[in-house]
């Protein structure tokens, strides 16, 4: 699967914190030593919305008064700013007004905490805050997870197309798109039953995870087919992958039907520079075109087209 | 720079972190009180050249500083130091300058008697 932000990797929740005092760092540092966190910190609010782009932390803890850019404007840029909308951001301030705190909330904080602080206040907001990230991250990659086979869903592969295309197109780096179907489905779905069709779908699914590289993005696209985006891999190189893949489940026995074969039919659309005159829908209607002669020639096959030369091959299995 | 008034009596005792028995922040509140002097040097030095805005600065980072460490007295008359210095930057009038070094002479006295 595709590589993600640091934090979703780790056990650790990461805490920014976003203040010019080096004492409150210290402070923090001894005071949440015991915590299963990575503490982080940045003394103006320049360096801590670079640090929150890059590393996207579990928690933001935001000093108010600071030179340069107070916290306000800190808070109301992540809260701007797509990739760090979302992190919880505690006000960690001197200033105890009550229209600064409703200031801070209206601009999107989750929490005001006044210095000087109290240690198991501290702590418990803090576990709070990372327990709330983690639920709302959890349900964010829910919403983009299909729940029978575990790969990324429709909603998921149609962003991300978009983005890896537009970023290869950007860069001028090669991409490739795969869309596998399952050849007579709807046969094994009538013949053995719903059940057995579920289990030929998480087996294609558990293939395509396996066989793909860490850079590959499995989805379920619905129903039996599935897409393969292939970032940075030539037509060339994702023929080979594809034809692994299609080649390792054509080899397998299944356990409750060891005397039926299943075979994908697949479609593949790839550029060594894609140009920007196509478009992601574009993309995936050529894939799917190449799948549909692929079932017209006898199923069980890839049908590649190279966008950049033009050319369309077929191997058969 | 004058120095700031000696008092006697109790206001001399020494006064030590609410923290002192926490051995999580034993080594930190020595390190705070070893850097005190700096503290304190940096604050009347900016005073007795009418930096107030570094001052105020000063005085705003050990007044968050102060009762993180345990020293909540510190604290409050950084808090008061702040206040005063706010106020001298609205009103120039002689009684706020007056109430101004009061507050940093309070401040240096504290910190003066603070012990790890």
């Amino acid at each position: 699967m595709s590589s993600e932000p640091t934090q979703l990797q780790s056990s650790h929740a990461v805490i920014l914190v976003i203040d010019d005092s080096p004492d409150v760092h210290r402070l923090l540092g001894a005071r949440l030593k015991s915590e299963p966190i990575d503490l982080i910190c940045a003394a103006d609010g320049a360096m801590g919305l670079r640090m929150a782009r890059e590393l996207r932390p579990t928690v933001i803890l935001l000093d108010i008064d600071m030179p340069g850019m107070d916290g306000f404007e800190v808070l109301r840029q992540l809260k701007d700013d797509t990739p760090t909308h979302d992190i919880p951001v505690i006000m960690l301030t001197g200033m105890q007004s009550p229209q600064d705190k409703v200031t801070a909330f209206d601009l999107g904080a989750v929490d005001y905490i006044c210095k000087p602080f109290d240690l198991t206040e501290l702590r418990a907001r803090v576990r709070s805050a990372v327990r709330s990230s983690r639920l709302v991250q959890m349900l964010a990659q829910r919403a983009q997870i299909d729940g029978l086979t575990g790969l990324y869903n429709r909603a998921h592969f149609d962003a991300r197309l978009k983005d890896e295309l537009s970023g290869c197109q950007r860069h001028a780096r090669s991409l490739s798109l795969a869309v596998f179907d399952c050849d007579f489905f709807k046969q094994i779905n009538d013949t053995y039953g719903h059940p057995a069709g579920d289990e030929v779908l998480i087996g294609i699914a558990e293939t395509l995870q396996r066989e793909c590289r860490a850079s590959d993005i499995p989805c379920r696209y619905g129903g039996e087919e599935f897409c393969l985006i292939m970032p940075d891999t030539p037509p060339d190189d994702a023929f080979r992958v594809c034809e692994r893949i299609r080649q390792n489940l054509g080899a397998m026995v299944w356990p409750r039907h060891p005397e039926r074969s299943i075979t994908v039919s697949v479609g593949l659309v790839g550029a060594r520079k894609p140009s920007h005159e196509l478009t992601a829908a574009e993309w995936l209607e050529t894939a799917d075109k190449n799948l549909y002669t692929a079932k017209q020639t006898g199923r069980n096959r890839t049908i590649i087209t190279d966008l950049m030369s033009g050319s369309t091959l077929a191997k058969a299995g | 720079m004058t120095p700031p008034p000696s008092s006697g009596g109790s206001s001399e005792k020494p006064i030590t972190s609410t923290y002192h028995d926490d051995p999580e922040m034993g080594e930190i509140i020595r390190d705070f009180v070893a850097e005190l002097p700096q503290r304190i040097h940096a604050m009347r030095s900016a005073f007795s050249e009418q930096r107030l805005l570094d001052l105020l600065h000063l005085a705003h980072q050990l007044k968050g500083a102060g009762g993180g460490y345990g020293f909540d007295q510190i604290s409050a008359a950084a808090a008061r130091l702040e206040l005063a210095l706010k106020s001298l930057q609205t009103d120039r009038a002689a009684d706020a300058a007056e109430r101004a070094k009061v507050a940093i002479d309070e401040v240096t006295s504290l910190c003066r008697r603070a012990t790890a």
